[in-house]
């Protein structure tokens, strides 16, 4: 199975994770690409170990869930600033259908389930952003 | 029943509040999830949190129940809620004077403002706040004056309490212990300021200042009362020392007393003593008189002077007092300082008088208060200090 789950520092590019994707066997790929806006930068922490072993997990499942030829996501931890992309999704599979829905499940499971926080920095108004309990998610 | 100590790991939040990213907590063996997130909990500066959060914890890298028994060796982390994907910002607005002055839309407060109070990030429960230590705050060692430091650390740690309520109540401190770790030169410090813990009407904080370097300078507990900034500010308004206000400059001899037992230990007198317009009145052995002018620039949002200020001035007075029993050449770097602020107390002249209460060898411990126009004490402290040769102070 063709998963590809990364947690990383640097700054993401769209073009490498579909490229991990690629596949002979699918006619559709679909990228989803999260960006930071309305503020001036984002700053991310993650429990990094944890949080790549459940991207893959996440990945995994919904490459079974939809018959997907391959899935790959990406997110990044540290600063981000004002533009530039958080989290990159990519699934490819035989038809559009399949690759749509594989990638919008991976997106909001990532969002739901990975242990990663948000703080929103404006001058000096730093502060964590509330999100949900990741048991209160289906898994 | 076997004891077992576990690592448990900390994120995003709760990782700020606790000033670490992992605590240990000791369970009996067969302790469950529950069990150890009540730990966790007993942590300083983790139980508010982790009671307004629904935190889950993680057992070897996967969410578990509560009902989870646990292994001595288990990997575990408490994960506050995620938020990591989410493309949603939701910005609340923040608005009134607290949050005006921290975001820049209002000057600060008068005593901020003297001590270069920079916010750098303000959140309920906890702060981040770079500071200047001026070449006037240094005493005559050439090292910043303690009480300049506890200052700056009740000006971090009081905002942390603010925050926590939104930004609608004010916070005087009854309490500030502050312990000087290491000599600090001017330039820029940075302070954390954090809740451990807020009950109703009384807040405990902690701060710690840092240096250029990266090394703590000072750390701080703080005991708050938590009332509605028009009641601080009613109270302040009664505080008047009942003195003139403005001073001129003294005229006239310094006490000879003093210039005795005193300055001719250490010489000229400060520049950080002159920025609290201090005026020696009198000193014996074992004691000293010194008076104060607690000016506009020293004075906090509710309009009293803020307490750093006042610790300033006690450690300005006790610092005297063990000098008087010291040999010339020997200088007393404040180890501890811990003050009480009895009332608050508006701009005016105040009086400081200090005793040493024991000198040893290398050590020297001072009492000191504080008192208004009316004889009122308004503020006491006790102060450890250090006996040191002159030419052990750090290099220049």
């Amino acid at each position: 199975m063709n998963v590809h789950a990364v947690v990383t520092e640097r700054p993401l590019e769209l073009e490498r994770v579909a490229e991990a994707v690629r596949d002979p066997g699918a006619g559709a790929v679909v990228t989803f690409a999260g960006t930071t806006r309305d503020v001036e930068q984002l700053e991310y922490e993650a429990y990094r170990e944890m949080a790549e072993e459940r991207i893959a997990t996440i990945v995994a499942e919904a490459i079974e869930h939809h018959g997907l030829e391959a899935a790959a996501a990406e997110h990044r931890v540290g600063c981000v600033p004002l533009s530039e992309s958080s989290v990159i999704v990519a699934a490819s599979a035989a038809h559009r259908e399949q690759a749509f829905a594989g990638a919008r499940e991976i997106i909001d499971r990532i969002k739901a389930e990975a242990p990663i926080w948000k703080k929103e920095v404006a001058g000096a108004g730093g502060r964590w952003v509330e999100g949900t309990a990741p048991l209160e998610n289906p898994l | 029943m076997g004891r077992m100590v576990i690592q448990v790991r900390l994120f995003a939040v709760l990782r700020e509040r606790a000033a670490s990213d992992s605590v240990e907590v000791e369970l009996d063996e067969g302790a469950t999830v529950r069990d150890a997130i009540e730990a966790v909990g007993r942590t300083p500066g983790l139980s508010d949190p982790i009671s307004r959060l629904k935190v889950v914890m993680a057992v070897n890298r996967e969410y578990a129940q509560m009902d989870v028994v646990l292994r001595d060796g288990d990997e575990l982390a408490l994960i506050p809620p995620v938020s990591g994907g989410a493309d949603e910002v939701a910005t609340t607005e923040r608005t009134g004077p607290f949050w005006d002055a921290v975001e820049g839309r209002a000057p600060p407060p008068p005593c901020a403002r003297l001590l270069g109070w920079t916010p750098l990030e303000v959140e309920p429960g906890f702060t981040r706040i770079a500071f200047e230590a001026k070449p006037e705050f240094l005493n005559p060692i050439g090292v910043v004056q303690g009480g300049f430091l506890a200052a700056m650390l009740d000006d971090t740690m009081g905002p942390a309490a603010v925050a926590q309520r939104d930004g609608n109540v004010f916070t005087p401190t009854l309490e500030l212990k502050v312990s000087f770790l290491r000599p600090v030169r001017a330039g820029r410090l940075i302070a954390e300021g954090r809740v451990l813990h807020m009950g109703r009407s009384v807040a405990f904080l902690a701060g710690s200042l840092i240096d250029g370097e990266d090394e703590v300078v000072a750390t701080a507990t703080a005991t708050s009362r938590i009332v509605p900034m028009e009641r601080a500010k009613a109270r302040a308004e009664h505080a008047d020392g009942g003195r003139p206000t403005t001073r001129g400059p003294r005229d006239g001899e310094v006490d000879p007393d003093f210039i005795e037992l005193v300055s001719s230990k250490v010489g000229e007198i400060s520049d950080a003593t002159r920025v609290l317009g201090s005026w020696p009145l009198g000193a014996s052995p074992g004691s000293a008189r010194v008076e104060f002018h607690a000016r506009g620039e020293f004075l906090n949002p509710a309009g009293a002077v803020q307490g750093g200020f006042l610790a300033a001035m006690l450690d300005d007075t006790m610092g005297p007092a063990a000098l008087t029993l010291l040999d010339s050449g020997q200088i007393v770097p404040t180890l501890e300082l811990k003050t009480s602020f009895l009332r608050p107390v508006g701009p005016g002249l105040l009086i400081g008088e200090a005793r040493v209460v024991h000198k040893g060898r290398s050590v020297v411990f001072t009492e000191a208060t504080l008192t208004d126009a009316h004889g009122v004490i308004v503020a006491h402290a006790t102060g450890t200090a250090r006996i040191v040769p002159f030419k052990e102070a750090p290099p220049q």
